[in-house]
């Protein structure tokens, strides 16, 4: 495990937004009311400082997780994954050709320095997203839009207009549940010189329910109770973020009160917090997911689907996702996560393991076994290099697994390779790799687009594409296309299934796992799980209004 | 001495041109750009190669290295890639952080050492003199990351289950809450000082008791004995002023390493030193932040040297230059 | 505190600190040299007597031989016991890891005589890691790793340390100004981020490049050191007495101060193998040791906080105590060897 890395990586929506969501229930189950205590400071721990508490800035998750308490959302998702108006004043209407999406803003709502929060606020923090030469790093995707000025239009002070120049079925779900900035603030910064404006360090105006007071660089940042805040001021009078760098002293943290709350608990760590007395804790599905991504050029090794097919006969998936993540992980066939309306366990192809088989279909791929036990074709070796980020222990584990699996099992000679992240994905992006141990974050609104669709294959069709595998496939294009106009979700879920049916079949990426987090609460109340005791939560930009909703006991 | 002085100046001020010349073009030629898709694959190539022209982070290391020099001879250390802001605010608020844990640690290890190599000098072979030196031989043989998570597991941890739930050392950080008294700190401040010091101690102590048995030998010791002083007062007295000197010297050489903080014993106790800040900078490839860093402690270094080789040659007069 | 560089303060990472005591109080000692320090010269045709002679003071220094013992079990356990072993180090048991220590079975043994006798068996003495590969095996061969990279990078710091050092104080004037300046600077250098920045060039850290990236960043002690030695010597009595005598410089240097100025060396490499050990453990602790199937005591203790957690503390008390054990005998191997060679102590 490399120590101490910020984690840069989010989770994010398939089409960019820093996603949503949450899924804490209102406070107040079963119909006993719990005393509410006034007062008093959470302490919340994140594992590393925050770089920025600019949300346009944001690229790393302490500071997501920083931000998330200070600025309000347009949209949030429920416990369901289903999207709920916050600032917003009921559900966006659309237009009858789809093209057209209409948001109320509530009245009445305030920023911290008193002035309401309007239309223009709204607007203009999309403008500062979609604008081209805003310099960040935190990914907004506006393309949808006609234009990313003239796309989004100021109707009244509570009314924002939006036009797409195509339907586009996630639009809710994608670019309509992040954060809503203060115009008169970020408005002014000229959005080149974003990076280094001085409120990165100190927002002045925000309006989520806690305002920011002060920070300690390195050690803590601390906020108070925002009394205007929009959804009732919040029970807890403030909040703090201690800086825990070590994953043993931060799990220690919430079993000892000295933290109430910690939003990720390490993996190893989970059986203990659980146990411990007084702590609360719950268990997540993270919205992303791990996979190997081949090169599918026909020229490389995986280019082959006999070769891929063979690669997923031969392993056990389950037991190697459980092994590896020590059963925090969900072992995956497709890219929707189990907490997904959109998933169904019959629509995904499943590869049981059975070594004869994988075994013959190397050998239809012309793949046969040489003197040292290794393929060889044509006098070249079945060799490869097996991509993983270093210091990431979960994939290091899985991809010591595999290639020790399909060494011994299928004769294929795969050195994992663990690899900077700075340059991990420089051979991939340039084509130049056989495979990779990936990661990606998910939308509840699935779009594959950017990840599967052939107009975003990297480097020949897109300069910045990020669709890595170089797969081709018509129907999987048509499909994906189809997916993103369909607004009916039973005939999305459809289109949705017929992707992961198409996937599965071609292993065009090798489906792993996805994460199971758990986080602890000590001494915090008015916290309420959905079903069966699982925060379908996740826990980056979260449905901030429940914040308001916490207290302690 | 005066030209002995300034030569030794001259050739101080070209070697920190040179280390920063050979700096710059390490971190510059250290694979992996500092912008890169990889954190976010939804940011746009185009941006990012804005950005990094925009910092001249596309031209050749040698043809960027002037305008570094030009601005660090201008006082400005540049801005942090990953925190955007001024580098020298970020020296300005983690440096004490790092003085403060490792200068204590300094001390008490110095304390602690001092002593006990001067006794176990006195006592050559003595099984007292044995016994300190293999236990403080342990303390040099243990990893200092485990030795780290010991620490904690013990201090802040089982101590709070012995003593139930009444007394343990922190978890994490400098202070707790709002309390930012100096009290607060010394509670804060047990484990990672104890933690550094133990590692030290061995060292300290064992070249205390050969610099202490040296001047022992010496003749003008033996000649003292020979009057018929007493053990106690040439051992003290007389050894005891020669032999702490060449500590002193090895003290001072150590003094710029106070400023670039300890990276494993700040992770493990979430200390907001120099040494996390400096190594995230590194895997970052914020440049700045890294060669801020590296040439504050090159300074020191070449200043503490300097001064080292100025003194001798002041006290000792046969040293001729 | 106390180290050397930033940003990663090698002391910390290990026990360098003592080697530097070491080389500065050489140094120093050197830079006021007493007459009578001239006693260290070994009279040509001697060395025997002399070498003999610090052997047997070594001996009666009880803690230092068993130290010695120790560390020469250790030594040909690793180098031989993993031959025999072959592939056991990498074979994984993934569905079944963290198999316990010291589980012992009945197990039934039909001797030649075809007599049966049931004895206590185990597969896995010191218990099974987290994908199940035995850990008695992977602790040996780890100890292989370690060893070798203390050893060979120990090597590296004697041929660099020592020439550089040995002409720098041969020569002395420019020369020595030169390399000594060089030598302030390879001190400051950032050890990190020339890990790193070989790291990700290279595509991760192999064996070879962590033994050349160690050795060629920490060398400068034992360059002081060689230094300072030949500084000394080559103004001693016998030394002149060679030059007035014509011999070359080749001769003086390997002849008279060579053999003469090795005590201090022996030592300070000695105690500097464990130093070596300890930072490669650290940098495993940190990410960047060796990578599987490899192991090494550094790459095994990897994420040892999560195996704390987890309870599975065997896989955590048994590369610690092979890396304390191991770095403390070759300290007091260090430290006897010292005693044993300058007699000044006596």
């Amino acid at each position: 495990m490399r120590r101490w890395f910020v984690n840069r990586r989010l989770s994010l929506g398939a089409s960019g937004l820093a996603v949503a969501g949450l899924v804490l229930a209102a406070c107040g189950t079963g119909g006993t009311s719990t005393t509410v205590k006034e007062g008093g400071t959470m302490t919340y721990a994140l594992d590393a400082d925050a770089q920025t508490m600019n949300p346009f800035e944001v690229s790393d998750v302490p500071s997501q997780r920083a931000y998330q308490f200070i600025f309000p959302n347009l949209y949030q998702f429920d416990k369901n994954l289903a999207v709920t108006p916050d600032l917003a004043d009921g559900m966006p209407q659309i237009s009858a050709d789809k093209k057209t999406w209409t948001v109320k803003i509530r009245k009445g709502a305030k920023w911290s320095d008193g002035t309401a929060i309007t239309a223009t606020d709204v607007a203009t923090t999309a403008w500062i997203q979609a604008s081209s030469s805003l310099d960040t790093d935190a990914g907004f995707d506006w393309s949808p839009l006609t234009d990313p000025v003239k796309g989004v239009t100021v109707k009244d002070e509570n009314t924002v207009v939006y036009t797409l120049t195509d339907v586009f079925a996630p639009f809710l779900a994608v670019n309509l549940t992040g954060f809503i900035a203060p115009a008169a603030v970020y408005g002014k910064i000229d959005p080149t010189k974003m990076r280094t404006d001085p409120s990165n360090d100190h927002p002045t105006v925000t309006g989520g329910p806690f305002n920011f007071d002060k920070r300690i660089t390195g050690q803590e940042i601390d906020l108070v109770a925002n009394p205007s805040y929009y959804n009732g001021k919040p029970h807890i009078a403030k909040v703090v973020l201690k800086v825990i760098t070590d994953t043993t002293a931060a799990a220690q943290a919430v079993i000892n009160g000295d933290v109430n709350w910690n939003p990720e608990i390490t993996a190893a760590a989970v059986s203990k917090v659980k146990a411990a007395q007084g702590v609360t804790s719950y268990t997540y599905p993270d919205l992303g997911y791990y996979d190997i991504r081949f090169n599918d050029r026909p020229s490389h090794l995986f280019g082959d689907v006999n070769v891929r097919r063979a690669f997923a006969y031969a392993l056990d998936k389950d037991s190697i996702v459980k092994a590896a993540t020590d059963g925090n992980g969900t072992p995956l066939n497709g890219d929707i996560v189990p907490a997904m309306i959109y998933y169904d366990a019959n629509a995904v192809v499943k590869y049981k393991q059975d070594i004869p088989k994988a075994k013959s279909l190397m050998d239809t791929a012309g793949w046969t076994v040489g003197s040292d036990g290794i393929r060889e074709k044509g006098g070249k070796k079945f060799s490869a290099k097996f991509y993983v980020r270093a210091g990431k222990a979960q994939r290091e584990k899985a991809v010591q697994i595999m290639s020790e699996e399909l060494r011994k099992n299928l004769g294929m000679d795969l050195q994992p390779t663990p690899t900077d992240f700075k340059v991990f994905y420089k051979p991939i992006q340039a084509g130049d790799y056989d495979l990779a141990f990936a990661g990606f974050g998910i939308n509840p609104d699935p779009d594959d687009y950017l990840i599967f669709h052939s107009s975003q294959i990297r480097p020949e069709n897109n300069k910045s594409g990020e669709n890595w595998t170089g797969y081709v496939n018509p129907d999987l294009d048509a499909a994906i296309l189809a997916s993103r106009k369909e607004t009916n979700l039973e005939a999305r879920k459809k289109l949705v299934n017929k992707i992961e049916k198409i996937l599965g079949d071609n292993v065009v990426v090798y489906f792993m796992w996805a994460d199971n987090l758990s986080m602890g609460f000590n001494k915090v109340q008015g916290v309420v799980p959905g079903k069966g005791d699982a925060l379908n939560y996740i826990d980056k930009n979260l449905n901030n209004s429940e914040f308001a909703k916490f207290s302690l006991t | 001495m005066t030209s002995y002085i300034a030569r030794r100046v001259l050739i101080g001020v070209l070697l920190l041109l040179f280390m920063s010349v050979i700096f710059f073009a390490l971190t510059r030629l250290t694979p992996g750009p500092p912008f890169t898709q990889g954190e976010n694959p939804r940011t746009h190539q185009e941006l990012i190669d804005k950005r990094i022209h925009a910092l001249g982070l596309d031209r050749p290391w040698y043809e960027q290295y002037p305008a570094y020099l030009n601005a660090l001879l201008h006082g400005s250390l540049g801005d942090s890639y990953q925190y955007k802001k001024p580098v020298s605010t970020l020296l300005v608020e983690r440096v004490p952080n790092s003085v403060i844990l490792l200068g204590t640690s300094l001390l008490i290890s110095l304390g602690i050492a001092i002593p006990l190599g001067i006794f176990a000098a006195t006592r050559q072979y003595s099984k007292v003199d044995m016994a300190t030196s293999v236990i403080s031989y342990v303390g040099i043989s243990v990893p200092s990351f485990v030795l780290g998570i010991f620490l904690l597991i013990f201090g802040a941890i089982y101590l709070r289950k012995l003593t139930g739930n009444t007394f343990a050392f922190p978890l994490f950080g400098m202070h707790r809450g709002d309390d930012q008294s100096f009290l607060d700190l010394v509670v804060h401040m047990v484990l990672p000082v104890t933690s550094l010091a133990i590692l030290t101690i061995a060292g300290f102590s064992r070249f205390m008791r050969s610099s202490m048995l040296e001047v022992l030998h010496q003749d003008y010791i033996r000649t003292a004995r020979a009057k018929g002083l007493s053990g106690r007062v040439v051992n003290y007295k007389h050894a005891l002023r020669n032999a702490i000197l060449p500590i002193i010297t090895l003290v001072a050489l150590q003094i710029p390493q106070l400023v670039s903080g300890a990276i494993i014993t700040e992770g493990i106790f979430s200390w907001p030193g120099m040494g996390l800040l400096a190594f995230q900078a590194t895997v970052d490839r914020d440049y700045p932040v890294i060669l801020a860093v590296v040439m504050l402690v090159a300074f020191l270094t070449v200043l503490f040297n300097l001064l080292a080789d100025v003194s001798y040659a002041v006290v000792d007069p046969r040293i001729r230059y | 505190m106390a180290e050397k560089e930033t940003p990663v303060p090698r002391s910390l990472l290990g026990g360098d600190t003592y080697t530097k005591a070491v080389a500065a109080e050489q140094e120093l000692r050197m830079a006021h040299a007493d007459e009578d320090l001239v006693t260290t010269e070994i009279p040509e045709g001697a060395e025997l007597g002399f070498w003999k002679l610090a052997g047997l003071r070594f001996l009666r220094h009880r803690v230092a031989t068993v130290s010695l013992a120790v560390l020469a079990t250790i030594a040909v356990l690793a180098i031989f016991v993993p031959i025999l072993q072959g592939n056991l180090y990498r074979d994984q048991d993934y569905r079944n890891g963290y198999g316990q220590p010291f589980l012992f079975h009945a197990r039934q043994l039909t001797l030649p005589a075809g007599i049966a006798v049931t004895v206590p068996w185990t597969d896995h003495l010191l218990g099974t890691d987290d994908l199940g590969r035995d850990e008695l095996a992977r602790l040996i061969r780890g100890g292989r790793v370690s060893l070798e990279v203390g050893l060979l990078a120990m090597l590296g710091y004697l041929i660099i340390g020592g020439s550089l050092g040995a002409i720098a104080g041969y020569y002395r004037g420019f020369l020595d100004n030169l390399l000594m300046r060089f030598t302030d600077m390879i001190i400051a250098m950032p050890f990190i981020l020339v890990v790193v920045a070989v790291t990700a060039a290279l595509g991760g850290v192999t064996l070879q490049t962590l033994i050349l990236v160690i050795a060629f960043t920490g060398w400068y002690e034992i360059g002081r050191l060689m230094r300072a030695q030949f500084l000394f010597l080559r103004e001693s009595e016998f030394v002149q007495a060679a030059r007035a005598l014509g011999a070359s410089d080749f001769r003086i240097i390997f002849r008279h101060i060579l053999p003469n100025s090795l005590t201090p060396i022996i030592v300070s490499a000695t105690l500097g193998v464990s130093g070596i050990i300890l930072l490669e453990a650290a940098l495993g602790f940190l990410g960047y040791s060796i990578p599987y199937p490899e192991p090494s005591w550094g790459n095994m203790l990897q994420g040892f906080e999560d195996k704390l957690l987890r309870d599975q503390n065997y896989l955590v008390v048994f590369p610690s105590l092979a890396l304390v054990t191991t770095a403390l005998c070759i300290n007091l191997v260090g430290d006897g060897i010292r005693d044993a060679l300058d007699p000044r102590q006596r």
